[in-house]
């Protein structure tokens, strides 16, 4: 260790010392719900996947009696009192139902759990990308004090470990509440719902030893994140006064460039090869690669929707527009997960039209294709609710930010409508639009691979397929919009207190 | 001394949009207040000033900081509606009009320009000129045309199209006189002006307002704590402690 | 000994006559008094007694007769030693806006509307002298001293301003403190409160039996 035990003091200082402004205290709260979310998610991720170590493979008949299978091929039936039935090969091929102790199929059956895990992973995301806006968030103020530390004598080292400080101890209580998260969430998701539809597994071993890690993890992540927010120079003199613009860097075009390569990659293999192996494994892999895809290009998509607005000429688009381009990163990263979202809805929608397309009228197969697109879209339902969150968290904060010039311009003679309309047409921007591009493609992809696959040449295929877009589409753009209207009414109050005339007299 | 002291209230003070004529002879009142009050949650602001601005004429409102002169100014700039007392401007009762029509009447009649920060961070300089005519529905050719007819005319065309955080203190207060000339308005309110700005470029700046103002026959209220800014106007209203304690008229 | 410096830089530049030296000497200094034809001649004796000039020849034009004159060695050294010297700050109290100002405070002789007129006058002469249209470089700063030292005068003002306002303890005698601050810099605020306590008290009461 090289540091010096006097800069860590001082970390430490500044740390506490930051800690009794009100809103960093709410900042640190948003930071410590929105990480304990993750770890809860990541624990739910990691006892679903570990389920199936604890005991056999069973199957339950429609009686009541329970099949499992033993490691060396056979199996043994275990019948309740009074029920007596043959099992036979017969009952293996079609009439037997998994034993998954009151869990719903597709988390019970060994086969799709890991689609489950992904799915868990899944919802860590928008918990992360809402954790990393409340890292930044007040991003004004905290400039100005990290610019202050530097203009005494603070090397940028001193100022990313301020920072990692400054989120450390919040990131350690949420990963350690992430346990306490998990239960209330099995109790909710595990405990609660009829037999047949529950999602998690009761609590094991593992989950106790996945705890720690889990907590580890949590703090690592906040740290890197605090760190990087530290370190984009935004901490130099010029933080004093003047907000610096954050255009999109090489590095990010980089790592956007490798995210959609693996995502091509993926799809290539999977196409090349649908049935093998390898295809199994990036299938499970693909969406979260999607998701990461789609994250690092959401602020590139807003930068291009940003340009478009600005050669539209209008005022309200240019002035969208240019804010858009000027801080692309924050809602690019809600942009991204919207765009998973709209796909998600797509994918669901399709697939609903796939099963009536297959013409399955199978209570079972209703039930377990019924029940996970449910809990599909009661997943993707609290993802777009969380970016939402995070829309609202941001604007918030480029609405307090840019206070003083927002005041100007109503003082130069612009309508408050005309001001809000900018600020509606951003939220728009970032969510409606990737929604429905989203929502266009996925309901496109899926729609039109069941049209091929089992459309079997009916006539009223094609129109399914279409009606599947567009269902999609106004599902995933009508949740946007909401979404949108929700986020533009929680800013009304900032915003109002932006345009008044005493923001004039704030620096 | 006063220039074309009419005596009284001026029934005959032509609306606005006669005023917008090029040509237009310096003649009435644009800006009467009578008693305006205001009060803030725990300060009060303005304890029944009258302020007169004559067509035509510079008024600097002097005083001690937390004397109630951005109060005054915003008040007569319409950005804020006085707890009680009347504000006409431009022939105009300031209560009478909604929020939009008095974002409009400034828009159209009125420059403002402030300390500091005004300019729209995301913009140019060209197009934060532009952007009071943009907003009036012009089209974009034009209004750009114009803004950078204007920039000129400030020294300010080599920043163009540099955006405001890439800008000196003089230059961004140049491109924000361009702003607050560039739709030709009646009047211009000026709040501290040049009060983040050297010696130099300041009085390079006022100089420039003072100038461009005077040329078109404008109007201009500046608020300043600044004597020698105070000394390029007609007239001065000292302000003390939210009331009028002196005036002068120096021309 | 001033015009006598001013006249020896101006001799500097090269030989010169009388007329010409009263010329430079009035673009120098376009904003204030032209220099009198007497004090020319009467300066020109002077430095040619004290060997700080000499005269270089007799110029017999068409007109009558003109002495040229030029500076000596020893005026160049003494002009050198003049632009090294700063200048002294003005003395405390000398000028007559401090001694109407204070007059006016301890008679309570109506110092508000004082401080008002006193204030229009010095903004008036200010804005005149800024709109005087800038000759030469120099004669621009020149303005701009003036300029600055109204606007010092100014901010004096508003100070004594606030104490006609606040009608504060003994505000006359630290009215002067301002004015003077380096020559009241080694008198201890203690000491000053002890020393004057009496006599500020009673001033006091000598200014509210006025009032």
């Amino acid at each position: 260790m090289t540091r010096s035990p006097g800069a860590r003091s001082a970390a430490a200082v500044v740390a506490r010392s930051v800690g009794g402004d009100p809103a960093e205290r709410r900042r640190r709260r948003l930071l410590g719900a929105s990480l304990t979310c993750c770890a809860a998610f990541l624990l739910a991720a990691v006892a679903v996947a570990t389920f199936d170590l604890t005991g056999p493979e069973c199957l339950r008949t429609p009686a009541g009696s329970t099949v499992c299978l033993a490691g060396n091929g056979g199996y043994s039936v275990s019948s309740p009192p009074g029920v007596s039935e043959p099992i036979d090969d017969f009952t293996f091929g079609g009439r037997l139902v998994p034993d998954t102790s009151g869990l719903a199929p597709y988390v019970g059956e060994s086969g799709l759990r890991p689609g489950v895990v992904v799915a868990a992973l899944l919802l860590v995301v928008p918990f992360a990308v809402f954790a990393l806006q409340v890292v930044r968030l007040g991003s004004a103020a905290r400039e100005r004090r990290l610019a202050a530390l530097r203009l005494q004598g603070a090397t940028s080292a001193d100022l990313r470990r301020i920072a990692a400080a400054e989120v450390r101890g919040t990131g350690l209580v949420a990963g350690v509440a992430g346990l306490p998260a998990y239960l209330g969430l099995w109790l909710l998701l595990g405990v609660l719902p009829p037999s047949g539809w529950r999602l998690l597994p009761t609590p094991g071993l593992t989950l106790a030893l996945a705890w720690p890690v889990v907590a580890v993890v949590v703090v690592a992540a906040a740290v890197l994140a605090a760190r990087r927010a530290a370190d984009v120079g935004t901490a130099d003199a010029l933080g004093l006064s003047r907000r610096r613009a954050r255009p999109l860097s090489r590095s990010s075009a980089t790592v956007t460039g490798i995210a959609l390569g693996v995502l091509l990659l993926g799809l290539v293999l999977y196409v090349l090869a649908p049935n093998g192996a390898a295809a199994g494994v990036v299938v499970l892999v693909l969406p979260l690669v999607f998701v990461a895809a789609a994250v690092a290009a959401g602020p590139w998509i807003v930068v291009a929707v940003g340009r478009r607005h600005i050669r539209r000429g209008s005022p309200v688009a240019v002035l969208a527009g240019r804010r858009l381009v000027a801080d692309p990163r924050t809602p690019g990263r809600v942009a991204g997960v919207l765009l998973a979202v709209g796909l998600a809805v797509g994918f669901a929608v399709s697939d609903v039209i796939g099963i009536f397309l297959s013409g399955r009228t199978d209570p079972y197969d209703l039930a377990f294709f019924g029940g996970g697109i449910l809990t599909a879209l009661g997943a993707i339902g609290l993802a777009a609710v969380v970016a939402a969150l995070s829309l609202v968290v941001g604007a918030a904060e480029q609405v307090l930010d840019a206070r003083r010039p927002t005041a100007a311009l109503v003082a130069l003679g612009a309508e408050p409508a005309t001001v809000v309309r900018v600020v509606r047409t951003q939220l728009r921007s970032v969510s409606v639009l990737p929604a429905v591009g989203g929502a266009v493609v996925g309901a496109t992809l899926l729609g039109g691979w069941f049209a091929v696959a089992e459309g079997g040449g009916r006539a009223w295929v094609v129109p399914a397929a279409i009606g599947a877009v567009v269902v999609a589409v106004l599902v995933a753009g009508g949740a946007a919009a909401l979404g949108a209207a929700g986020a533009q009414r929680l800013l009304r109050r900032p915003l109002a207190e932006a345009m008044s005339v005493e923001s004039l007299r704030t620096a | 001394m006063t220039p074309q002291s009419t005596p009284g209230d001026l029934p005959g003070t032509p609306p606005a949009d006669h005023l917008a004529a090029a040509d237009r002879v310096p003649a009435g009142a644009v800006l009467e207040a009578h008693g305006v009050q205001h009060a803030y949650r725990r300060t009060v602001a303005l304890r029944g000033v009258d302020l007169r601005v004559e067509a035509g004429e510079v008024v600097a409102v002097t005083g001690p900081s937390g004397c109630g002169k951005s109060t005054l100014l915003h008040a007569a700039a319409g950005l804020l509606v006085p707890q009680a007392g009347t504000v006409t401007l431009l022939g105009r009762d300031l209560a009478r009009l909604t929020e939009d029509e008095r974002a409009l009447l400034r828009r159209r009649e009125v420059g403002i320009v402030l300390q500091f920060g005004q300019l729209v961070p995301e913009l140019t300089a060209v197009d934060n000129v532009a952007l009071p005519l943009l907003l009036d529905g012009h089209p974009a050719d034009g209004a750009r045309r114009l803004a950078l007819d204007w920039l000129q005319r400030c020294g300010a065309e080599d920043v163009a199209a540099t955006m405001p955080s890439d800008m000196s203190g003089g230059e961004a207060q140049r491109v924000a006189v361009a702003r607050a000339l560039v739709t030709g308005p009646s009047v211009v309110f000026a709040d501290e002006p040049t009060g983040s700005l050297d010696t130099l470029a300041g009085r390079q700046v006022l100089g420039l307002l003072v100038a461009a103002v005077r040329e078109r026959g404008a109007s201009l209220v500046i608020v300043t704590h600044d004597n020698t800014v105070a000394a390029r106007s007609d007239r001065e209203v000292r302000l003390v402690d939210g009331a009028v304690a002196a005036e002068a008229v120096l021309r | 000994m001033s015009t006598a410096d001013v006249v020896l830089a101006l001799l500097s530049r090269g030989p010169a006559h009388g007329y010409d030296l009263k010329r430079g000497h009035d673009t120098w200094f376009d904003q204030g008094r032209p220099l009198a034809f007497g004090q020319v001649y009467a300066t020109l004796a002077r430095l040619e007694r004290d060997g700080l000039a000499a005269v270089a020849h007799t110029e017999t034009g068409g007109g009558p007769e003109r002495t040229v004159y030029e500076i000596t060695p020893s005026g160049r050294a003494r002009l050198a030693a003049w632009i090294d010297e700063p200048a002294e700050p003005a003395a405390p109290g000398a000028d007559e806006l401090i001694r109407k100002t204070v007059a006016a405070l301890r008679l309570g002789l109506d110092p508000a509307g004082f401080v008002a007129r006193q204030r229009a006058a010095h903004l008036r002469r200010m804005r005149a002298l800024e709109q005087a249209p800038a000759t030469d470089p120099t004669s621009r700063l020149v303005v701009e001293h003036a300029v600055a030292h109204l606007d010092a005068d100014l901010r004096w003002l508003e100070v004594a301003a606030g104490y006609v306002a606040a009608d504060g303890v003994a505000a006359p005698v630290r009215l002067l403190d301002h004015v003077a601050a380096d020559d009241h810099a080694d008198v201890d605020a203690d000491d000053h409160a002890d020393e004057s306590a009496a006599d500020h008290s009673d001033d006091h009461s000598d200014d509210r039996s006025r009032a």
